[in-house]
Formats: structure tokens, C-alpha cells, sequence
């Protein structure tokens, strides 16, 4: 493989304050500790929307028609994160429109 | 004046470009250097010892420091014409602290995917440095390239990545040869152990170039080091 595919491919951000010496030095303890660190300057994806309560309007049954493979998937995921599959089906929806997983729509899934 | 050999990548020739880069100071320019091993590994202390054994070598001195060196730094650079420091592969105080007061820094990077992986991280560092010692002159060096010029893309592309972060990439390279391994295992730089070879050249290059940047300067090669893609 190319290296080329490792060359910069999002802008940097501009450091917000400026930064001490000994801020700069001890940048370095944070991230030794897995911390974000302090020089890390790329723009940070802003973090996904959890979706705590249920919505406002009313709901409704809805009946769509999922392989065998993808309702075990989906009855996994529920016991894994303990959150029933229609909310899981719904925080995935809400992603979809925020435009988190753009790359799955283009998947050949059945 | 403060010369640092550092980076986050270990096993990219930190120490032996330190190392040769001291020697080279000391024999032909006629300096006084003092070097600075922050590598707990203890690689420089190492070679100096076996150097010292070797009375017709020129004697050059080494400390070991680690943690928060700012203030030792800034003292020894009273006292010699050079201090060059090769700092372990990994960012932790001892190479901030250099970063921070260095007047040269050099990074060097084998032409790898793994090596070139840490450019971002080194990138973001030297974006904050910057704030706090605003004209230090730092430059990546593409080390251990391999020779067929079969893989010479690898070299160039290599070269590109580092571009592409805006960080500044040196002509010069050093290429994988034995000598290095050689001249080091007996306390001696590939100056002292082939003054004509081309582990001399390309060491001269890069120390030359490094320098010459800071000045402003336009570096032409004491050895051309043309390399060419071949599909």
C-alpha cells in the first residue's frame, strides 16, 4: 500500500490560548496517560447525540420486514447495552439524519 | 547552542544521528560538544564509554538527564558551542523540555507506515512548540531508506506525508548500511571509521543542511543524493 494514503487529509486547528512552558512540558503527562492531550489541535468531531428520553409525539407500531440474521444481530445488541431494539433502531435512525453513519447507506447489506 | 535528535518513533536512528552528529561538530568544525542522553536505554552513554576507552578518538563528554531538563539545558548551552541531545522514542518531559529550548531539532523517520504514522502527533507538538520557542528550527529526516531503487518511491512518498503536515522535510537521507552499525559497536562515528564513505556524506548532509535552514540558507549537497521513482 501507498504511503501516500497517510498525508494530511483534515485541516488543523489553530491553538485557542496561548500555552506556557511548562503547560507545553507537562502536555506530555496527559498524554503518557491516554488523556487528550493539550497539542492535539485537529477540530474534534463533535460528540454524538444521546438519546435519553423518549420523544414527545406519539408512537406507533411499525412493522419492517429484517433477515433472521439481522433480528439475532439486533436481539445481541439489545442484551449487550440493555436498551430495548426499537430505541436501538431509533438512536440508529437519529444518527442516520445528523448524518453520523453516511458510510453504511452505501453497504451492499440485504 | 542546542541541537535535539528526538521523536515519538523509537528504532529510527535517533542515537547513531546524534551520535555521529556530535562527531561531526567536535572533528570538523572544531567545536566544543557536549552530549545529552535522555534515553534511559542509555544507547549514547554506552557508545561514549566505549569511545573514551579509545584514546585516538577525539574525547567528547555526556550527561544523562531526564524529567524536567529546561533549566539544565538552558545552563549547559552557557558553556559549550553544541549540545546535542538524543532523546528516547517517546513524548514524554525530557523531550518537551527540548523541544522547548532547542535550537535545532531534527526527527528522523524511516520510510514505514508505522514511523510516518506518528507525524501527526509530532506535528501537533511543534504547532504548540512554536508558541513557546517561536524560532527553533525543526525538520523530519527520512533515515534507513533502502537502497534498490526499486522501493526509492517509498523514499519520496515518505518525504510527501511529511509535506503534507506543513513540517519541514531535509533532501537529505540516510541510507540502511552496515557502517553505522559498525562504526557504532566500536565508539566511533562513520566520520572516523570511513572519512570518504557515503555513511559520512549523508551524515554531513543532513548536519549541513539542518544548519543551513536556520540561516536561511540554500543547502547544495556535498554528495548528490538524487533519488529517483522506478516502476
Amino acid at each position: 500500500m501507498s504511503l501516500c494514503s497517510l498525508k494530511k487529509s483534515m485541516p488543523s486547528a489553530k491553538p485557542a490560548a496561548p500555552v506556557s512552558i511548562d503547560s507545553f512540558i507537562d502536555d506530555a503527562l496527559t498524554y503518557a496517560a491516554g488523556k487528550p492531550s493539550g497539542a492535539k489541535l485537529y477540530a474534534l468531531p463533535e460528540p454524538a447525540p444521546v438519546v435519553t428520553a423518549l420523544p414527545a409525539g406519539p408512537m406507533r407500531r411499525a412493522t419492517f420486514t429484517l433477515t433472521e440474521d439481522a433480528i439475532n444481530k439486533l436481539g445481541e445488541l439489545s442484551e449487550t447495552t440493555g436498551i430495548c431494539r426499537s430505541r436501538l433502531i431509533r438512536i440508529w435512525i437519529e444518527k442516520q439524519i445528523n448524518g453520523e453513519i453516511v458510510s453504511v447507506l452505501t453497504d451492499n447489506t440485504p | 547552542m542546542i541541537v535535539l535528535v528526538g521523536g515519538e518513533k523509537g528504532g529510527s536512528g535517533k542515537s547513531c544521528l546524534a551520535q555521529n552528529i556530535a562527531v561531526y561538530l567536535r572533528t570538523e568544525k572544531n567545536a566544543s560538544v557536549l552530549m545529552v542522553d535522555c534515553d534511559p536505554q542509555r544507547t549514547t552513554s554506552d557508545w561514549i564509554q566505549e569511545r573514551k576507552a579509545n584514546e585516538k578518538l577525539p574525547s567528547i563528554n555526556c550527561v544523562q538527564l531526564y524529567g524536567k531538563i529546561r533549566n539544565e539545558l538552558l545552563s549547559l548551552r552557557e558553556h559549550y558551542d553544541f549540545v546535542v541531545i538524543d532523546c528516547g522514542g517517546q513524548d514524554n518531559l525530557a523531550l518537551r523540555s527540548s523541544m522547548a529550548v532547542a535550537d535545532h531539532i531534527l526527527i528522523p523517520l524511516r520510510p514505514k507506515r508505522r514511523d510516518l504514522k506518528t507525524v501527526p502527533h509530532m506535528e501537533d507538538i511543534l504547532s504548540t512548540c512554536k508558541m513557546v520557542n517561536p524560532t527553533m528550527n525543526a525538520a523530519f529526516v527520512i533515515t534507513q531508506c533502502p537502497s534498490l531503487p526499486s522501493l526509492a518511491s517509498r523514499i519520496l512518498e515518505a518525504k510527501e506525508v511529511c509535506r503534507s503536515f506543513e513540517v519541514p522535510v531535509l533532501d537529505a537521507v540516510t541510507f540502511s548500511r552496515n557502517m553505522y552499525d559498525d562504526s557504532e559497536e566500536s565508539g566511533q562515528s562513520v566520520m572516523e571509521s570511513e572519512p570518504t564513505g557515503k555513511a559520512s556524506s549523508e551524515i554531513r548532509s543532513i548536519i549541513e543542511e539542518l544548519l543551513s535552514r536556520a540561516k536561511g540558507e540554500s543547502y547544495e549537497p556535498l554528495q548528490s543524493q538524487k533519488i529517483h521513482a522506478v516502476s
